[in-house]
């Protein structure tokens, strides 16, 4: 009899102990599998995106509308706002806005907020910082409450350089406090980097005619 | 004492039951994991390499040897190879390798001119598809990759083109060391890396072309 209750009580410490230790692992696995299904779709917009520069249908705007529509589909981003050195859109506007009801409006000045952000990144690479993204959440500035993109908590500004060239910012606003990932931070600084990449495409434009264009790539390299 | 023998056998096989769920799933737990680094990489390298393009007036040959060594050091593919098309003979020629032995470069890039839609970086560059050998050594449609892949010691590779604004400019490759190497997730990854490298090509034979204007219109009397 005692023989069959220590036994009784081995099996089940056992089966006790693997259950638990399953049932961690089968969690951090869930972990996992959700991260990975967040960090492809990632990867699918950066692939979606990749496309856009090389396409010669549309003009700036509608190439900047596609992309912030592919990246409003899969981010918990509420709008983005794209300001240019010069006046690179049509009807000389400086910035143009996206929204993910696929409305967009250009203007030719910045907001108080955009105006804000930007004091901000100036004053972070004045004192030497020069990083990929800067992030400005709501606890620093009451300007943030006074705008009228009232669901954002964080505005994450890309600066889009070609070169030793400043070609403008990107400010992506968000509505997550949660603190962003590296892998978070490569994929936004990715997404900024394309559009560069269709900026410096649109500077080429005006720098270079069509023929131009197609002797300066029909050479050895 | 039959008894006995039965209670510590059932004992035993439950454990061994128990110990064999652990092992299988902290297996699959592993392999979790793995494909989490591996898009994490995957995002890394995108951002690596759209802000060095961005910043770096490096040549071409320095710019995508360290671009494809990096890629390799991430990613861990064994080789890769970029290819250029010469458009008025309608044939690509190896121009940088990432890791590939010293020889395969100086063979292929003295003597192997291939046609569009010949072998696989052909076939890639004319359709501007992906093509995808899973088996270098046993597939039907390009024999030749037998006799390179047991020299070079890789056994499937991947093809991309790489497609610009106004014309295909070439393909690249990626190598692996074993067979089924390449999974969905890779192919969209080095798609995307086919799709910026083009974009990278363009911008550096734009700024070339800038250069030599520029350049030979201030030398003009």
């Amino acid at each position: 009899m005692p023989l069959i209750i220590i036994v009784l009580i081995t099996i089940l410490s056992a089966v006790a102990f693997v259950e638990l230790v399953l049932s961690k692992l089968r969690s951090n696995r869930r972990k996992a599998i959700k991260h990975i299904e967040i960090l492809d779709n990632q990867l699918e917009i950066v692939e979606a995106l990749s496309y856009i520069p090389s396409s010669k249908i549309g003009s700036l705007t509608d190439k900047i509308n596609e992309l912030a529509q592919i990246f409003f589909r899969q981010q918990r981003c509420v709008a983005i706002s794209l300001i240019s050195t010069g006046n690179i859109f049509q009807e000389h506007a400086r910035v143009l806005r996206c929204f993910p009801d696929k409305r967009s409006e250009r203007d030719q000045q910045l907001d108080s907020l955009e105006e804000y952000l930007l004091s901000q990144v100036n004053e972070e690479e004045s004192k030497g910082k020069t990083e990929k993204l800067f992030i400005v959440d709501s606890l620093e500035g009451t300007t943030l409450k006074e705008s009228s993109r009232s669901k954002h908590r964080i505005a994450i500004i890309k600066p889009l350089d070609y070169q030793t060239k400043r070609m403008g910012c990107v400010i992506f606003f968000s509505e997550s406090e949660t603190p962003m990932s590296p892998e978070e931070r490569d994929f936004l600084s990715s997404v900024g980097n394309i559009i560069s990449y269709i900026l410096r495409k649109l500077e080429v434009e005006v720098l270079l005619t069509p023929s131009e264009q197609l002797t300066a790539i029909d050479v050895e390299w | 004492m039959v008894t006995k023998i039965l209670i510590i056998t059932l004992v035993a096989v439950i454990l061994c039951g128990e110990l064999l769920r652990l092992y299988s799933f902290s297996k699959k737990n592993k392999q979790t994991t793995l494909a989490v680094i591996k898009r994490q990489n995957s995002l890394h390298y995108l951002d690596f390499l759209t802000s060095e393009s961005l910043k770096s007036q490096e040549s071409i040959e320095n710019a995508f040897s360290k671009y494809l060594n990096y890629l390799r050091k991430t990613i861990s593919w064994k080789y890769h190879s970029l290819w250029r098309l010469i458009s008025e003979q309608q044939v690509v020629t190896i121009r940088f390798t990432g890791g590939l032995p010293e020889w395969y470069m100086g063979e292929l890039g003295r003597e192997l001119l291939i046609k569009v839609g010949d072998a696989s970086i052909g076939r890639a560059v004319a359709t501007k598809q992906p093509v995808t050998i899973n088996v270098a050594e046993e597939d039907p449609r390009f024999t030749n990759l037998k006799t390179y892949g047991t020299r070079a010691q890789y056994r499937s590779l991947s093809c991309y083109p790489l497609v610009g604004k106004h014309r295909t400019l070439g393909g690249f490759c990626a190598y692996g060391k074993d067979i089924n190497m390449f999974t969905l997730h890779d192919i969209k990854f080095l798609l995307t890396c086919a799709n910026l490298y083009a974009i990278v090509v363009e911008n550096m034979l734009f700024d070339k072309y800038l250069f030599l204007r520029t350049h030979h219109t201030k030398d003009r009397p």
